[in-house]
């Protein structure tokens, strides 16, 4: 029997002592002295340090498969990657209905400087004013020589002056990376848009009325302004200005069937980049609003919502005649027509000549309480409900009394802004249902709030009296071939301090288009008219707003795919006459109009 | 002597830290490379919004109104340039019908004189009026710049 055992680490620990015994089992390592405990201690060594090796290794090996094998961590980093893949823009961009850029962030970089790591003062200024020639050097100089660790020298570089200045090589100078508010249209929209200042806080506008929303929310605020009509506006209202040598206007082009306010505009604008201080006479600040801010008695486009209010009541019907031959005595002033006539009008009459003594005999039919009753639901009593800090109060009379009521039956007594007009001017020729103005674009188009403020019948009649205006009354200067405008002009003196003052007027025009079945709300106002000679010195509503109206419409009309029609087409004709008489003399010429005129009615 | 076994964790072990070493470093190097494609994409972003913000200043209406009236003949649309299908007349009988070139034909398959068309009428009763017909050659009217 071989007796040759190894132990487990191969080494032959007891091999000297194996040799024969007589059958008596021995135990095969026999250690004896000082070496059995040597041994022992080594045995447990080696047992701890491979223990410690396993749980060490182990807890490598582990770890290493918790990194590589299993995902899904909670510290996973690539979250925080994702946030720096997008640019980060403090504020949203302003959009038109188009998605034309009204209002964006740049980066840009501002300059500043160390004083105390500046070298040589004179030389840094010399270089930079080179560069930037806009920057004064006495200022400059005295910020170099100060004190301070930290001054501005410019903000809101232009990529190519950074690098100018990047090259002048001058220590010290260090670049602050900020972001800059770009308005694109410049003065277009100023007054809608507003501006911002440095610091991105909105101080005017939409980007006053939205700063909480721009800042929070990086998708575009799209709004409901769009910059085509924007710029026609602008245009026809400044040669307005120029023409008529007034201090302002305004205009406004409103969808009636939404409430979206398409074009506003207010004559004189600024430029947001370098927005004009305030100016405490609101008649030459080119801040001022007149749109929305501004109230004004607005004169005979009042007289649309007396005959509304009229019609609607049932007291008064469209046959009814008034005395309109004497002048009225209310206190101290007498009223007038401007145009007087010797005999009694009907209410398409009174209308369409614009009788102030006709509208007050309408009026007297239904009473003060009525008709303050009726300017509450066309919303001229409360501030407008448009997404603008520049809203202003009508100012209205306190009590209604009965004269009150006299000189509000024809725009006087009674101030609104040119967005109470248009908004109460669109729900009336509606179909009677007023949306509420907004400068958002509707998301939803088939879900507009409005409310009922006439009657269908009403509405209608509404639409025939204003075309009347610009086919026989006194706004035959709006007419436009092919869009067939309604409408009705109004002039009013203006009212400073506590009196009206002569030769100060407003005259405007509020249109609709195309009256047999509106679409748009076209409104117009000049503030401060003078007639000129091809004027033959009037400078009224219906010789200065009236043909500004119809030279907007004429242009904005094919933009806003508004169908054309044959003005003269006797379906038309009949369609919009207001006492629609027998058809019998009509009927010969209808049947021989070929077919190819017959566009009238055809609506979309 | 060490054993084969111990031999063959240390070689397992080497390896690892190894493979550790590189993918780590490896890991790192594409670490870096990511912020820098996400600078650069912050960088191109910024420069989109800029070309917008240009784009959008150089389609300023009123400076295209400007543009268009230096250099271009064009107009405002006025309503009458506008027609529906139905207010077009009805075809004339007697006019031939214009000839239209087929889509599709290949070449040398049929001349276009050789595809049949309508019969023009013997004889035209009416003689084309001399207003309608074209003046000879080009004829500019308009001057560039022209006010209007």
């Amino acid at each position: 029997m071989t007796d040759i055992n190894y132990s487990l680490t191969g080494f032959d620990l007891a091999g000297g002592d194996r040799y024969g015994q007589g059958g008596r089992a021995e135990p095969r390592i026999r250690v004896n002295g000082r070496a059995a405990g040597a041994l022992a201690m080594g045995k447990s060594r080696l047992g701890v340090m491979m223990a410690a090796f396993t749980l060490a290794f182990g807890a490598v090996g582990a770890k290493l498969v918790d990194a590589t094998v299993s995902f899904g961590g909670p510290a996973e980093p690539t979250v925080a990657r994702a946030a720096s893949r997008t640019m980060t823009n403090s504020r949203a961009d302003i959009v038109d209905r188009n998605g034309v850029l009204l209002a964006t962030s740049l980066h840009t970089a501002s300059l500043f400087a160390d004083p105390k790591l500046i070298l040589d003062a004179g030389e840094a200024v010399q270089k930079l004013t080179n560069v930037l020639p806009e920057l004064d050097p006495q200022t400059l100089m005295a910020d170099l020589r100060s004190d301070k660790r930290f001054v501005w020298i410019k903000r809101n570089l232009s990529p190519r002056q950074q690098q100018e200045v990047f090259r002048l090589g001058i220590p010290g100078l260090n670049f602050q990376r900020e972001e800059r508010r770009v308005y694109p249209q410049g003065n277009l929209a100023a007054h809608v848009v507003g501006f911002s200042g440095v610091d991105n806080h909105g101080l005017m506008g939409i980007e006053q009325a939205f700063d909480t929303r721009l800042k929070e929310n990086p998708e575009p605020l799209r709004l409901s302004i769009d910059v085509r009509l924007q710029h026609v506006l602008r245009k026809e209202l400044v040669n307005a200005v120029e023409e008529f040598n007034a201090i302002g206007a305004a205009g406004i082009v409103m969808d009636v069937r939404t409430g979206e306010i398409m074009g506003m505009v207010s004559v004189p604008d600024f430029d947001p980049h370098a927005p004009p201080p305030p100016q405490a006479e609101q008649d030459t600040d080119p801040r001022f609003n007149r749109t929305t801010l501004g109230v004004y008695e607005m004169g005979s486009t009042f007289k649309i919502f007396n005959t509304a209010m009229a019609l609607e009541s049932g007291k008064v019907r469209l046959q009814d005649s008034f005395d309109t031959t004497r002048p009225i005595k209310i206190g101290r002033f007498l009223i007038k027509d401007y145009h007087p006539v010797n005999h009694w009008m009907d209410v398409a009459d009174i209308f369409k000549e614009s009788s102030n003594i006709g509208s007050i005999k309408m009026a007297e039919q239904v009473g003060p309480s009525a008709q303050k009753e009726f300017m509450g639901r066309l919303g001229l009593l409360r501030q407008a409900g448009l997404e603008l800090p520049e809203r202003g109060w009508p100012m209205i009379p306190n009590p209604w009394r009965e004269v009150n009521m006299m000189t509000i039956s024809f725009g006087h007594g009674m101030s609104v802004s040119p967005v109470h007009l248009v908004q109460a001017v669109g729900g009336v020729v509606n179909g009677g249902v007023m949306h509420p103005a907004t400068l958002l674009r509707r998301e939803n188009p088939n879900e507009v709030p409005g409310t009922r403020i006439i009657s269908e019948q009403t509405s209608v009649t509404m639409r025939k009296l204003m075309r009347l205006v610009v086919t026989e009354g006194t706004a035959s200067k709006a007419d436009v071939p092919g869009y067939v405008v309604g409408g009705k002009t109004g002039t009013s003196d203006k009212v400073k301090g506590r009196g009206y003052v002569t030769n100060a007027r407003i005259s405007s025009f509020a249109g609709i288009f195309p009256a047999n079945d509106p679409r748009y709300v076209v409104y117009v106002l000049v503030d401060e008219p003078k007639g000129n000679k091809k004027t033959f010195g009037f400078a009224t509503g219906g010789w200065v707003g009236a043909p500004t109206a119809g030279a907007i419409i004429a242009q904005i009309g094919p933009l806003l795919g508004v169908k054309p029609q044959d003005n003269n087409s006797p379906e038309l004709i009949q369609a919009m006459s207001v006492h629609p008489g027998p058809l019998a003399p009509h009927g010969a010429q209808v049947a021989a109009v070929p077919a190819s005129l017959q566009v009238g009615g055809e609506e979309d | 002597m060490i054993g084969k076994s111990t031999i063959v964790w240390i070689a397992v072990s080497c390896a690892a830290s190894g493979i550790l070493y590189q993918t780590s470093y490896k890991a790192q190097e594409q670490e870096q490379q990511l912020a820098r494609l996400n600078r650069a994409i912050v960088a191109e972003q910024e420069a989109i919004q800029v070309l917008k913000a240009e784009w959008a200043y150089l389609n300023d209406p009123t400076r295209l109104e400007k543009l268009s009236a230096e250099h271009l003949l064009l107009q405002p649309t006025r309503a009458a340039q506008i027609a529906t299908l139905a207010s077009l007349p009805d075809k004339d009988p007697n006019q031939p019908a214009p000839f239209t070139p087929i889509p599709g034909r290949k070449p040398g398959s049929a001349r276009p004189d050789m595809i049949e068309r309508a019969p023009a009428p013997k004889a035209s009763p009416v003689p084309p009026a001399p207003s309608r017909r074209q003046p000879e050659g080009p004829v500019i009217l308009a001057k560039y710049g022209a006010t209007r």
